[in-house]
């Protein structure tokens, strides 16, 4: 469980997260959203206690983060980054396995045990055929596989994970997010930063929408995914359908709206039209009409 | 969901794998005792093994003496073996030191020489000189020691806020401020040598390092700072693999990095400052051979100290008998000319032909 009261931080000079309170329970599956610079990372960063809050408190499991050895700490969260720099030429399986070092004494050596579980975890993210590969060596996307086997070898409560999934094909996505379904059925607490909407509605049942430093919106998939949130929070025009099987809402976003509403009106407020939208969100029929390009005019006209 | 026989095959190469890093333990171990003999038998006086090894057991009481003449053991044991074990210890520190300073600033071209700690560490121990404290010891420990650390360390600390930008220091432009601060304090030297009205020649010993002349008392105060240093290095190994990750992850995965941060720049520091304060500035070395290490048996810190120690230590025992008997007349060459004139063909090569592998990319 991790909860979050009224957190400052940010970088030297620059203040990220402004006010963020935050509560999640043990075995929640939350997605994390927000445009580009909205804080996502900062806070994943705070979470995980390598970066010290301005001000606020963060409680892990109950305790306060401050209070936890950093060794205690990464028994409980394991973080996978957005991106991995790695200056050596390690090979996937060390990698995988320095998830383990949490777990191994300070001054031991890996276990056999440690190695199986560093194996499996590799077996489960079918990335064993890259296990004697250098990491300098493997693509972007085999890269972030690597990784998540590695966060997985950690076996934690608690997973962090920042756009793990950005580097990688459909079905590498689709595969990685069945797997971390999996994984929070069997009770692990997900928060996964991510920038595909449609993804996080289709695995979370729950997002927190993040738009400079504060949280603007927060609530189960199907109460907050909706029109006039999306637009409001990515000031683009944005179309709701659902998922054919698995009736999850999904985000279309139509082209060329944000260029001609600024262009044309540059005191433009996408958030003026909200409650006119708001009628019409179980209709689907009118989004058809929206969606064809020559109706373009009639969208900026609402406006 | 299982595979065994892809997790056998796995494992089989992981046998493999410790197979040779095992085997080359020994072989190269054995090659660094034999070095240490050899390289005693070679000088201007040649004497041949047999009694070579006559005169090293009998100084250490192991077996008589009687049969070889007085003045040889003298030669041999106090003049030679002292400066090969001595060039063996240095050339341990500095490669030590050198794969240290790579794995903690996560830069495959940091080294003692490269981001001006070897220089810093050469300056503190002019300065003692100069103001007479050579001769003074302090609870047992050389002054030039003491100086040529603090000398490293400040080198260090200079370099380090030079490459500090937004609380964070970039490796990038790391090197970069290292050689600055190296140019500026080898012209320091310079300096100091010159108002000291001291040769040339020692001037050179500073900035291109010599064992001319160095025996057991040198290696007796060279030796704490080595050995406070080597355990303050290896001790961290596995950390040292974790922060190759980056600072946040390796903090994530357990590590607490400020702390292993400070412990092995200041551990890499001791072991350069003890090699410098009895020896000079010697390039290279810390370069090539942690290099060499990562490409034979891949970059992890535990087996990359013990190989890259040994690597070092033969190469250094032997640029030395270079540095001794290549001139004619008893001359001899700065032991730095030796490692760089090898060294650095031998680098090129390297970047050349296995970027990916050496991680230089």
């Amino acid at each position: 469980m991790i909860e979050i009261m009224d957190l400052y931080a940010g970088y030297s000079g620059s203040e990220i997260l402004k006010g963020i309170s935050l509560k999640v329970n043990s075995g929640e599956m939350v997605g994390i959203l927000g445009p580009n610079g909205s804080g996502k990372t900062t806070l994943i960063n705070t979470m995980s206690g390598v970066l010290k809050p301005k001000s606020g408190k963060i409680w892990i499991n109950g305790t306060v983060i401050d209070e936890l050895e950093i060794h205690e700490l990464s028994k409980q969260i394991a973080v996978a980054p957005q991106k991995t720099e790695i200056s050596f030429p390690f090979k996937c399986f060390s990698i995988t396995l320095m998830g383990r070092s949490p777990h191994v004494g300070k001054w031991g050596f890996y276990s056999e045990n440690d190695k199986r579980i560093a194996l499996e975890a590799m077996n489960s993210t079918n990335t064993l055929k890259l296990s004697e590969r250098p990491i300098t060596n493997v693509s972007g996307g085999e890269a972030q596989m690597v990784t998540v086997a590695r966060v997985l070898a950690q076996q934690t409560g608690i997973l962090l994970l920042d756009e793990v999934t950005s580097n990688l094909d459909v079905s590498h996505k689709m595969a990685v997010f069945d797997l971390l379904t999996r994984m929070n059925l069997q009770g692990a607490t997900i928060i996964s930063v991510m920038h595909d909407l449609n993804l996080a509605a289709l695995y979370c049942n729950r997002l927190v929408f993040l738009k400079n430093g504060k949280i603007l919106l927060d609530g189960p998939t199907n109460e907050v995914f909706q029109q006039n949130n999306l637009r409001e929070i990515y000031e683009t025009e944005v179309q709701i359908s659902f998922h054919p099987v698995t009736k999850s809402p999904q985000a279309h976003f139509v082209p060329g709206f944000f260029s001609r509403s600024r262009l044309n009106n540059p005191n433009c407020e996408p958030k003026a039209s909200g409650s006119s939208f708001d009628n019409r969100r179980h209709k689907p029929t009118d989004k058809v009409t929206k969606t064809s390009p020559k109706n373009n005019s009639l969208v900026r006209g609402i406006q | 969901m299982h595979q065994p026989s892809r997790l056998d095959l796995i494992e089989l190469q992981h046998e493999k794998a410790r197979k040779r890093f095992v085997l080359l333990t020994i072989s190269l171990t054995l090659i660094s005792i034999v070095s240490v003999a050899l390289a005693s038998s070679i000088g201007r006086v040649p004497v041949n093994l047999s009694d070579t090894l006559r005169s090293i057991f009998s100084a250490v009481g192991i077996c008589s003496g009687d049969h070889v003449d007085e003045t040889t053991r003298t030669v041999i044991f106090d003049l030679r073996l002292s400066r090969v074990v001595l060039s063996a210890c240095v050339g341990m520190a500095l490669s030590v030191s050198g794969a240290a300073f790579q794995g903690i600033l996560r830069n495959p071209l940091a080294d003692p020489f490269t981001i001006g700690v070897s220089t810093g560490a050469a300056f503190g121990a002019s300065l003692a000189i100069f103001f007479g404290a050579a001769s003074l010891t302090f609870a047992g420990f050389g002054f030039i020691p003491v100086l040529s650390s603090l000398g490293a360390l400040a080198a260090l600390f200079t370099v380090l806020f030079l490459s500090r930008v937004d609380g964070r220091v970039r490796r990038d432009t790391m090197v970069l401020a290292g050689i600055v601060v190296a140019t500026f304090l080898g012209a320091l030297i310079s300096l100091v040598k010159s108002l000291d009205e001291e040769s040339v020649s020692s001037i050179v010993f500073w900035v291109m390092g010599s064992f001319q002349g160095r025996g057991w008392s040198h290696l007796g105060f060279a030796l704490p700072y080595l050995i406070i240093g080597l355990v303050l290095v290896v001790i961290h190994s596995r950390d040292l693999d974790l922060m190759t990750l980056g600072d946040s992850q390796a903090q994530q995965l357990g590590v607490d990095v400020s702390k292993t941060r400070r412990r092995v720049l200041i551990g890499a520091s001791l072991l350069t400052a003890g090699s410098v304060s009895v020896s000079g500035v010697i390039g290279f070395v810390g370069l090539v051979a942690p290099h060499l290490v990562r490409l034979t048996v891949g970059p992890d810190h535990g087996r990359l100290f013990i190989l890259s120690g040994l690597i070092g230590m033969i190469a250094l025992i032997w640029s030395d008998v270079g540095a001794r008997t290549l001139l004619p007349e008893g001359e001899e060459l700065p032991v730095g000319v030796i490692t760089a004139l090898l060294g650095g063909p031998f680098f090129c090569l390297l970047l050349k032909k296995r970027r990916v592998e050496s991680g230089i990319d």
